[in-house]
């Protein structure tokens, strides 16, 4: 029972990070969408810009928070300058410029950074609180906190402000948005920016658990699109549901299906994409899209 | 079909079957690996081009055809061409019955199933290394050249791989040419309209995923033979984006646009990563966006819509 729980807790811990960037993908679904392919490594180039930071001598707290204001930056400058030229074309061009993304942003990592792993500062306490035989981390604490304070922002955001009414008017109907003089590029720019600093707080967990390395993200970010896709791609709520479900998945196949070994570990979230398509394709808080034909 | 193209036609096939005999030996080794890239190329053109569906793990079919010929060599003993064959009814039935659920699932959700495909791959590999050897990779006997012909053992292969590449690109060039063809193109462009007119839209999307895959295995296969070694690495998502990225220039729903997403897979990632390790996938990136953005018919593509204003332009 312990060892149930305590694997629940991992799995939590995890989820969270995957909650995070899928919360991001969330994001820009919504606003423009489309489904980021380069969002991890965006997440991964931002990374490092912290690592960076604290290099140069900034205490990493102030170092998180400039990365998270330039990653905003970043996710505007790519909007404007590669994906608003290609935003209403067939879905297949935008994959393909997404996955070019995916490509630019690990190779500048690399080329800025280097591909050796590099060990990152961790914001994070070493502590660990015992219950009875169950350890819970701070790491774990932290991380559930970062996610509630990421979803409670965003709901406060997109249901209590003005700003957040336009964004989702914007998405919702771009022509109407338009006459009712919500200035549309500017909402879809920063749905891209927000994007990319919610996908640089998630950088910067999993940078804290492990070391940084410009491919660090290659995993996480299917993890994500799981999480995503199980929670419908569409709703906030589902992502962080969705990531939940995911990490403890994830956490339990490792532990009771020793079978399956380090390697086979990635069948997890396919198994469970596949699942929830076959199941509910619009997937668990998603609303199926009706075609008019 | 004028005497002109007929000509040309030779002149082609002359320069392929004399290539080896007066080119230097590392040249034809480059060659061969040009045409196994350019026919597992054709498959992704296939799914994507012609069928319209987003495919990412055109690596584990690949990878799936080099490993079953490879272990069916050594474990089977059969014949170099037999392997081949083995594996593209291997490839043929898996891809068929993958794309079931993917003639079901559309762009995004494709993409994203396989996209875990392709990262899964290279961890399967190493799942199996009983048979598969693992990480270390295993070596493959290349085709040795029999004593009659005189011939290197690279002229020798590159034979062969030429005899696989002229079947493969003539088989592709009859399915996709004439009424199958034009039930492609009105599945990808009009599915609606393509099933109220009769086209099993679905049957296509189904038959093409196996066909696809299929060449992928054939093109994986004969890649063993140009190389002779196979690891698990070389099968990552770096290589299904690069085989995208080569059809995209080579040109989206055109027969020979593969050939040149062959040169393009062979030539590329070899200047790239002289000057820099980091190039390769700023220069795939890089291609695919700039594509999209001025070229999105690709080489090809433009040439022919090229060819075909000058001629209305004559006339």
């Amino acid at each position: 029972m312990i060892y149930f729980l305590q694997q629940l807790l991992n799995g939590l811990a995890t989820g969270a990070i995957y909650a995070s960037l899928g919360l991001a993908l969330v994001l820009i679904y919504r606003t423009t969408n489309i489904a980021n392919f380069a969002q991890g490594e965006m997440a991964t180039f931002s990374a490092f810009l912290t690592w960076q930071l604290t290099e140069f001598g900034l205490p990493i707290g102030w170092a998180i928070l400039i990365s998270i204001g330039l990653s905003l930056i970043m996710g505007a400058v790519t909007y404007v300058l590669i994906v608003r030229p290609v935003q209403y074309k067939d879905e297949m061009t935008i994959i393909i410029v997404t996955l070019g993304l995916f490509l630019a942003y690990n190779s500048a990592t690399g080329a800025i950074w280097g591909f050796m792993q590099k060990a990152s500062p961790s914001p994070l306490p070493e502590h660990t609180w015992t219950l009875g035989t169950l350890r819970i981390g701070a790491e774990l604490l932290a991380f559930v906190a970062v996610l509630m304070v990421i979803s409670v922002g965003l709901y406060l955001l997109f249901q209590r402000t003005r700003l957040g009414m336009a964004l989702r008017a914007a998405a919702s109907n771009a022509q109407s948005a338009q006459l009712v003089g919500i200035p549309y590029t500017a909402m879809m720019t920063l749905g891209w920016g927000m994007a990319a600093a919610l996908g640089s707080v998630s950088g910067a967990l999993v940078a804290s658990r492990l070391t940084l390395d410009p491919n660090m993200m290659g995993d996480v970010i299917i993890y994500a699109f799981a999480a995503a896709v199980v929670g419908g791609l569409s709703s906030y709520l589902g992502a962080v549901v969705g990531g939940v479900v995911v990490g403890v998945s994830q956490s339990f196949s490792t532990a009771y299906l020793p079978a399956l070994g380090a390697d086979l570990q990635i069948i997890v979230p396919l198994l469970l994409i596949v699942a929830v398509l076959f199941v509910k394709p619009e997937g668990l808080f998603g609303k199926a899209v009706q075609v008019r034909v | 079909m004028t005497v002109k193209h007929w000509l040309l036609g030779v002149l082609l096939a002359a320069l392929l079957v004399v290539t080896p005999i007066v080119a230097p030996s590392y040249l034809t080794f480059q060659l061969t690996g040009v045409m196994a890239y350019a026919v597992a190329a054709i498959g992704l053109n296939l799914i994507i081009g012609y069928a319209g569906q987003i495919s990412l793990g055109h690596n584990a079919f690949f990878a799936l055809g080099a490993y079953t010929a490879a272990l069916s060599v050594a474990h089977l003993q059969v014949h170099y061409v037999v392997s081949v064959l083995i594996a593209a009814a291997v490839t043929f039935v898996v891809g068929f019955l993958a794309g079931f659920p993917a003639q079901r699932l559309k762009g995004l959700y494709l993409a994203l199933i396989t996209l875990v495909l392709a990262v899964s791959v290279s961890p399967v590999i190493k799942h199996f290394k009983a048979y598969t050897n693992g990480m270390s990779g295993m070596s493959v006997d290349r085709p040795t050249p029999p004593v009659w012909s005189g011939l290197t053992q690279d002229a020798w292969v590159y034979y062969v791989v030429l005899m696989f590449t002229v079947v493969c690109f003539f088989l592709a060039r009859n399915f996709v040419a004439g009424s199958t063809g034009r039930a492609l193109t009105a599945v990808r462009q009009a599915p609606l309209a393509a099933s109220s007119m009769g086209v099993d839209v679905n049957g296509y999307k189904v038959l093409i995923f196996g066909l696809g895959s299929m060449f992928a295995g054939i093109g994986g296969a004969i890649f063993n033979f140009s190389i002779g070694f196979i690891a698990p690495d070389s099968f990552n998502l770096l290589l299904s984006v690069s085989f995208l990225a080569a059809i995209v220039v080579g040109g989206l729903g055109t027969v020979w646009g593969a050939l040149v997403a062959g040169v393009f897979l062979q030539f590329v990632p070899s200047y790239a990563s002289d000057i820099s390790n980091a190039l390769a996938g700023a220069v795939y990136g890089g291609i695919l966006i700039v594509c999209m953005f001025f070229m999105p018919k690709g080489i090809v593509g433009s040439a022919i819509a090229w060819l075909r204003e000058r001629r209305l332009a004559k006339h």
